[in-house]
């Protein structure tokens, strides 16, 4: 089984890849872990076409002073007004009710209001799990699926509670995607330890 | 501003251990589980044999003290949804079960065998029989590295019902 390098740097492309034919399963691809510094964006470039599936799994936290923090996906680098996001989420207990939110022609699959982004204020770090389907077709539009959340006891802005839900996406493109950004809610940073991890589904 | 990257293509997602209920166990106890992954997927399918109302309770590490948080959303047959919380709880309440309904959930624990974080679970529960379905964020408040998963309920498995740990490694 091939494998790479490893190196440190903003974003990491896959030029030295050694692609083999794979057998059904799910794979590891790339990782990326936040520094000491810490980082408004991780970039996965260069992915390679030859799974069906991607999943991203994500364990993070960012420098925000409130119960939790969003966060974006871009893909291909495109900034352009090209997303949209539904979402729905728990809140509680300011709400016991379930948050419903739509966002049409952003700049990017806001994937973290619904939970996923811990923060400083709580000490806590969210998790997110986000499937990107069909991702090497170039006559479909990419649909991205996110669950993610974060519970917490501790108070603080935003009240008890975490969130905790669910949120689907459209880059309104038929390209393959060969670029994933994750970025933070500007101006904030991802904390150190916050991990990003690329799977492939074959 | 740093990132460090790590690429490695490698197959990944292992069973790590899957228990099948003979008919007369009311837990599932997940023991010595090795840290040598980054993810910890659960998933459970079964019934109970008897009893309504159930509950099937999840605890890390044997700890039974007032560590647990969590928050739900969730819907049901009769239309009934919303969210709700339970904070410094004994353990995260990760499924309602019915007597004889087949009842299924998939837990993520991600980053589970760090020494300095809170651990956070982000769940699934679905009742087909019962058209009920519910989300679940929890926390443990532990910040040891999760080496044993406990799967406790009020009443016995079916024969067949199974639960399995899966280890996820990045790369």
């Amino acid at each position: 089984m091939p494998l790479l390098t490893t190196q440190s740097a903003k974003s990491f492309g896959f030029d030295q890849l050694i692609l083999s034919s794979l057998s059904s399963g799910y794979y590891s691809i790339a990782s990326g872990i936040v520094d000491s510094s810490g980082s408004t964006s991780v970039v996965f470039s260069t992915i390679p076409q030859t799974f069906k599936h991607l999943q991203l799994r994500i364990s993070a936290r960012s420098d925000y002073n409130y119960t939790v923090d969003d966060a974006y996906l871009q893909v291909n680098g495109d900034t352009g007004s090209n997303y949209g996001t539904h979402n729905f989420y728990g809140a509680s207990p300011q709400n016991s009710s379930i948050n419903i939110n739509q966002f049409n022609n952003t700049n990017s699959f806001n994937w973290g209001q619904a939970g996923g982004i811990g923060t400083n204020a709580v000490g806590q770090w969210g998790l997110a799990v986000i499937d990107i389907l069909d991702y090497t077709s170039t006559s479909k539009k990419k649909s991205f699926r996110s669950t993610s959340g974060m519970s917490t006891n501790t108070t603080a802005t935003g009240g008890l509670g975490g969130r905790n839900g669910n949120s689907t996406g459209v880059w309104n493109s038929t390209a393959a995607i060969n670029q994933i950004t994750i970025l933070s809610a500007s101006p904030r940073t991802f904390n150190q330890y916050s991990i990003f991890s690329l799977y492939g589904i074959a | 501003m740093g990132v460090t990257y790590t690429s490695n293509q490698a197959k990944t997602y292992e069973v790590i251990q899957t228990y099948t209920s003979s008919g007369s166990t009311s837990t599932f106890d997940f023991t010595t589980i090795p840290s040598t992954y980054t993810d910890l997927i659960l998933v459970y399918n079964g019934t109970f044999v008897g009893g309504n109302n159930g509950g099937i309770r999840l605890r890390f590490n044997n700890d039974s003290n007032s560590n647990y948080d969590y928050l739900r959303v969730y819907g049901t047959q009769s239309d009934t949804k919303g969210s709700d919380n339970n904070f410094s709880n004994t353990f995260i309440d990760i499924a309602y079960m019915i007597a004889g309904s087949v009842e299924t959930f998939q837990c993520h624990i991600n980053s589970y065998a760090s020494t300095t974080n809170k651990k956070t679970v982000v769940s699934h529960f679905a009742s087909p029989d019962n058209d009920g379905t519910m989300q679940q964020a929890g926390t443990w408040q532990g910040t040891a590295a999760i080496n044993r998963i406990t799967l406790s309920s009020d009443y016995n498995h079916v024969s067949g019902s199974m639960a399995t740990l899966y280890g996820i490694k990045k790369a």
